[in-house]
């Protein structure tokens, strides 16, 4: 496909544009790729289940993000793009149940895994009328991360400590509110949870079943991750 | 011009053919999490040719407990050292996990990420890689083990870096895991960052304290590109402790070591090179940051009195630890070995 010379990589993804010597950076900007003539960028398909549905993306480039392939090549414009470089935790996505970055995930990684991001959950769920009743005086750029970040916090710990919420919270930059709205909303979400019957230690045992998935899947028949793709966890993982 | 390459030739799920592709490919780079380099790709400095991906090598993944060491595979995530089975033989690693971003970003940041991010020596300027592990690594006497086709080559962690904070690894060469002898429970690990939450080190200190051969290791971190130990205020300490009673007789040795140890920030060939600050703070800041960090640790992994029931309990859970490791990972069909060279595994 990147054979052909009239080819318009901004047509497919926005990301492939590579010249000699790229003006547009900033000078002294180094290349580890020699910039003798057009580079083909090293692209590859990749294959997941986003929220549920299979997707393969062709052409990824190696060096794509997570968050960018979401965003620009599936339309998933949920997780945000805030800082790049893992400061911000607006991109938080779940993979394979685990929050990641989705601005520092290689999109590689996401191959053969469950990705699920915040339009997982549709209409939106406790968490997020919690958040939304607390803290929707903000512009909420900063919720999806923090709910995705507090859907997994409350599957671990149903009922979490103060201290548990705010480490929870604390890879998440939120420049309109405070912190207290969120801890706030966090206890609402675990006591709405706990009164509806999701939450509390019972749900505690199904949430961390073998495949770590969380209960959260907002399709039940959504299978869990297939166990040749999990990552071998280390011999002291919790045991759920 | 490179072909598009398949992807399972870059997402390997052995150590060897992993190793087999590196040397095939030298243009490859090493991608455990990507906390690092994607930071750089996402910047526009980086344009691979392709990534290695070893976040799937079951080898590379994991705490093995042996008489006589803990091995830590290089793929560990901070996220697999938070947990409590791993703070309770070793705190220091563990906390120093705990330090580096947030959740999110510990449960792809691995150990040999941390380790091996950042220039190569003489390289072009690179963004400097926190490495909060290092200071606990390098207090902790870690043997960081890499391997290329060559064979293995193993060196102390401290030794990893050239002068400049480029990492000396040869072409090809890939860190499978970092072997820390078994010590004690006696350890602490303290962090200044920016702020408050997650962020880059002002200062880190790592404290590790060895009740059976009675010997305090300290290391400075965060104030240079690479961290490094502060022998004279360990050697200093071993010789004010009653190491029979398990006390501290003199209330001012905890001042008097948290001086010596702020003074190792000045000390040339101690604590990384004179005038590579990568100060965002005062000089005067670090060092009494330095000082208030060594007399905390201190007091945590060595209180006035009775930390000779701690060093039993320590023992105890160590013991527990490894009966139950081995039989936990072949219950998981995990891999039995660590990666690293046959001679050095123990039965």
């Amino acid at each position: 496909m990147s054979e052909a010379p009239d080819h318009d990589p901004l047509g497919v993804s926005g990301s492939y544009a590579v010249g000699a010597g790229d003006p547009w950076l900033p000078e002294g900007t180094r290349h580890e790729q020699p910039a003798d003539g057009p580079a083909t960028l090293a692209t590859v398909p990749i294959r997941c289940v986003v929220n549920g549905d299979p997707v393969e993306v062709p052409q990824v480039w190696v060096a794509d993000s997570l968050l960018f392939v979401l965003r620009e090549r599936l339309g998933l414009t949920g997780a945000k793009d805030g800082c790049g470089e893992g400061e911000c935790g607006a991109c938080v996505v779940l993979l394979d149940g685990e929050p990641v970055l989705g601005c520092l995930t290689p999109a590689l990684a996401a191959e053969g895994s469950y990705v699920t991001t915040v339009e997982a959950y549709g209409e939106g769920d406790e968490v997020s009328a919690a958040l939304a009743a607390h803290c929707g005086a903000g512009c909420g750029y900063c919720l999806p991360g923090i709910g995705l970040s507090v859907r997994t916090l409350l599957a671990r710990q149903p009922e979490p400590s103060e201290s548990a919420i705010r480490e929870s919270l604390s890879g998440h930059l939120c420049r309109c509110l405070p912190p207290g709205p969120f801890v706030d909303a966090v206890r609402e979400a675990s006591e709405t949870r706990a009164a509806s019957g999701l939450g509390g230690s019972g749900a505690h045992e199904v949430g961390l079943d073998e495949s770590q998935s969380l209960n959260i899947a907002p399709n039940p028949q959504q299978p869990g991750p297939p166990q040749a793709s999990r990552i071998a966890h280390q011999a002291v993982a919790p045991r759920g | 011009m490179p072909p598009s390459a398949p992807l399972p030739a870059l997402r390997p799920t052995g150590l060897e053919p992993a190793v087999e592709a590196l040397a095939a490919d030298p243009g490859l780079r090493v991608l455990a999490g990507g906390s690092e380099l994607m930071v750089l790709a996402n910047a526009g400095r980086l344009r691979p040719s392709g990534f290695l991906l070893i976040d799937r090598i079951p080898e590379l993944r994991g705490v093995w407990f042996t008489e006589q060491e803990i091995i830590v595979g290089a793929a560990t995530t901070c996220a697999d050292l938070v947990h409590a089975d791993v703070r309770a033989v070793l705190p220091a690693l563990a906390q120093a996990a705990r330090s580096i971003g947030s959740a999110a970003l510990r449960t792809r940041a691995t150990v040999g990420g941390n380790l091996a991010s950042g220039k190569r020596p003489g390289g072009g300027p690179a963004a400097l890689p926190g490495r909060d592990l290092l200071t606990a690594l390098i207090a902790l006497g870690a043997v960081a083990v890499c391997h290329s086709m060559a064979g293995w080559r193993q060196i102390q962690v401290a030794e990893l870096y050239a002068r400049d904070g480029g990492v000396r690894l040869e072409p090809g060469e890939l860190i499978t895991a970092v072997r820390l002898p078994a010590g004690t429970g006696q350890q602490g690990f303290m962090k200044i960052g920016t702020r408050g939450g997650p962020g880059r080190p002002v200062l880190t200190l790592a404290l590790v304290v060895d009740p059976a051969t009675r010997q305090v290791a300290c290391a400075l971190g965060g104030h240079g590109p690479v961290a490094a130990r502060v022998d004279h205020a360990g050697v200093w300490l071993a010789d004010h402790v009653d190491w029979d009673a398990g006390a501290i007789p003199d209330p001012s040795t905890y001042q008097t070591f948290a001086r010596l140890v702020a003074e190792g920030l000045l000390a040339p060939m101690t604590a990384g090179p004179a005038g590579a600050s990568t100060s965002r703070v005062s000089d005067e800041y670090r060092r009494q940051a330095a000082e208030v960090c060594a007399r905390r640790a201190l007091v945590r992994a060595l209180p006035p009195s009775g930390w000779l029931e701690q060093v039993k309990q320590y023992q105890i859970k160590a013991e527990m630890m490894r009966a139950r490791s081995a039989l936990e990972r072949a219950e998981r069909g995990l891999p039995s070995a660590p990666p690293v060279p046959a001679a050095g595994r123990t039965a």
